[in-house]
């Protein structure tokens, strides 16, 4: 089912949790939203489900207006980060659990809701465990029942709330690969939060970049790690080099240096930021006019890639550049080697006045989910 | 090479050391401040042989008292555990102003003198009482009735469920509500499928810590009960009653029964519980 968000609004106390989100998803479509605490992600995804109520805006389900629903009337099928499985049930039970809390006269017979269960269990790859309780089961398998449990009322959506936070790197990339698939067979629409972007790249179709309660960028995973539409997506995605500059008649001059970089000619007059990531930036010849001279001063390598850390002479900033890694029979690099880069790929984004951005309400020392707990009481 | 037999150990070492001082102690403990003394009781009470005990608890006043007895507490436990889990559900759940003050009333029936308690109940619950007089108009007499024994013995034990009933909510995830929620549960739905089977055990405990102490209540009982022969008269009383007549043997007889009573009272909710616990 498809879902239109239009302007929605969230406070807790005085703290601005979603400011005015307008998003639209398509049916059958894995969304991720991505950013990092304190963004309104979660908030975001609670809201589709009716856990949080707006203080303005829409939710829709293709043509039913959500917000004037329940979330028992929701029907969405929502995925915690501690699994909130009821641990007194069986497996078969938690899963059960949604068919048989439906009034009488919609609840399916004894033999349906056993059928159902078996199939969701073979589904999750969990067959064979419906009489073990979740004290016996291990992360990964805790977070395969929540899931089973969310499908057994056929969602009108799927909702995941940083499904895989609480499990380990191993397992936690087999999930991923495992719900990409499920997700392939089954079809719903699928939104899931998460703060680390590799995870949303990976999985998702589309992905929303959040910050400080609104949507910096919606985009498919290339739109977004190829063009980033703001300073902060760049920032969220990686870490880039960013390197003050000024445009001056068409050409682009970096601070405390005679290079001239070309420019697209579209970029306004002014103080600007270069933004490039470490794998776009290349090694250049002496010959090379547009290069930027520096002094290694750090060496890493970690597997496949030579990470240097260069000191620019004209600013005396360190940037960081990225190497596949390099026979090192042909070339080595020492601490204190002169060394030219240029940046092969790079964005502009205009530097503003430094102005420290004052966020009124939002106590950093304290979580987006003690804001909830307070604003609650 | 020389093989160099490694010295056996001489017998299996447990994982966690201390197992022997400590049950020792625990049992030696166990027999000095409780074991020893129930004993003596029922070392008295043998001196009446089967027979003479069962003559003394078969009298008509003592079979009452002892109904009265076990009957108010377990009326008591069971209002104790309803009102209990609510008073414990809003301390976890609600913040409101005098919380903290509310919070520390809760724990006065166990600091306070139950003399204290007695009296005061008295004076309320009295045909002349605040309370009391109101009653009196609805034709309803609490004190010097059993329902006054089941009002002082509600009054000391509602600090038992609630604070063993308080932990045990608090640890209930909002996450459990909120997943119950999405799949369609309504509240009451929630609430009895949920959170009450997650506070089942501690309720339990709760309940029995709450009827344990009620059938042992004396000081706040004998003020408001009247202590009227068969009708408002508990079992301890009856006890002191046959004490101060230096009839050690029927006082004791009748101890001993209250014992055996409690003993498989208690047993039996212990049972229950390790049934509820061990599904968690």
């Amino acid at each position: 089912m498809d879902i239109q968000i239009r302007g929605v609004q969230k406070h807790y106390g005085s703290f601005h949790a979603l400011r005015g989100i307008d998003l639209d998803i398509a049916s059958g479509e894995l969304l991720a939203l991505l950013g990092p605490s304190g963004s309104g992600k979660t908030t975001l995804l609670r809201a589709i489900a009716g856990l949080e109520p707006l203080d303005g805006g829409q939710v829709r389900f293709g043509d039913i207006d959500a917000t004037a629903l329940t979330v028992q009337q929701r029907q969405v099928g929502f995925v915690f980060q501690q699994y909130a499985l009821f641990k007194h049930m069986t497996v078969f039970d938690n899963i059960a659990f949604g068919l048989t809390v439906r009034p009488k006269k919609q609840r399916p017979d004894t033999a349906t809701i056993n059928k159902r269960v078996r199939e969701l269990l073979e589904l999750v790859q969990l067959g064979g465990l419906e009489q073990r309780y979740p004290a016996q089961l291990s992360g990964g398998q805790k977070q395969r029942v929540a899931l089973a449990r969310a499908l057994a009322i056929e969602p009108r959506v799927l909702l995941l709330d940083e499904p895989f936070g609480a499990l380990d790197a191993k397992v936690r990339k087999d999930l991923r690969r495992w719900l990409r698939q499920l997700h392939r067979e089954t079809g719903y629409t699928t939104i899931f939060v998460t703060h680390d972007q590799e995870e949303a790249l990976e999985l998702a179709d589309r992905v929303v970049v959040m910050n400080r309660g609104v949507i910096e960028q919606v985009g498919t995973t290339d739109q977004v790690w190829d063009a980033p539409a703001t300073p902060f997506v760049y920032d969220f995605l990686g870490t880039p080099n960013v390197l003050p500059a000024r445009v001056e008649r068409g050409a682009l001059l970096l601070n405390g240096a005679t290079a001239t970089l070309a420019t697209a000619g579209a970029e306004p007059e002014g103080p600007v930021n270069v933004y490039t990531r470490p794998n776009e930036l290349r090694i250049a010849d002496d010959g090379d006019a547009a290069a930027l001279s520096g002094t290694v001063v750090e060496i890493q390598r970690t597997g496949l890639l030579l990470r240097l850390g260069v000191q620019l002479l004209s600013s005396g900033d360190t940037i960081e550049i990225e190497l596949p890694n390099p026979d090192p029979a042909v070339q080595r690099w020492q601490l204190g080697d002169a060394i030219r880069v240029r940046p092969a790929r790079y964005s502009l984004f205009p530097r503003k006045a430094t102005t420290a951005e004052v966020e009124t309400g939002f106590d950093p020392t304290r979580t987006v989910a003690e804001h909830r707990e307070r604003s609650r009481n | 090479m020389t093989a160099t037999a490694l010295p056996r150990p001489r017998r299996a070492r447990r994982t966690l050391p201390g197992l022997t001082p400590t049950l020792g102690f625990t049992i030696f403990y166990l027999g000095l401040i409780v074991l020893i003394p129930l004993a003596g009781v029922f070392f008295r009470a043998s001196g009446l042989g089967l027979d003479g005990i069962w003559k003394v608890i078969s009298d008509e006043r003592v079979l009452a008292a002892l109904k009265l007895s076990f009957g108010a507490a377990a009326i008591a436990a069971v209002l104790n555990a309803v009102f209990g889990s609510i008073v414990a559900w809003v301390f976890v759940r609600y913040e409101f102003p005098g919380k903290r003050l509310l919070d520390a009333v809760i724990d006065l029936p166990f600091a306070l003198p139950t003399a204290v308690a007695g009296i005061a109940l008295t004076a309320l619950y009295s045909e002349s009482g605040w309370i009391g007089s109101v009653l009196a108009q609805a034709g309803i007499k609490v004190a010097y009735t059993p329902l006054g024994v089941i009002v002082a013995m509600t009054f000391i034990g509602l600090p038992f469920v609630v604070r063993t009933v308080e932990p045990v909510l608090k640890e209930v995830e909002r996450d459990l509500e909120e997943a119950a929620a999405t799949l369609g549960a309504h509240r009451l739905t929630t609430v009895l499928r949920v959170i009450a089977p997650a506070v089942f055990p501690s309720l339990v405990t709760g309940f029995a810590l709450a009827f344990a102490r009620a059938v042992g209540e004396y000081g706040s009982v004998i003020f408001i009960a009247g202590n009227f022969p068969m009708v408002s008269e508990i079992a301890p009383l009856l006890i002191i009653i046959k004490l101060e007549e230096f009839d050690y043997q029927g006082a004791t007889a009748v101890a001993a029964t209250m014992l055996v009573l409690s003993f498989l009272l208690l047993l039996a909710i212990n049972l229950l519980q390790a049934r509820a616990r061990r599904k968690s």
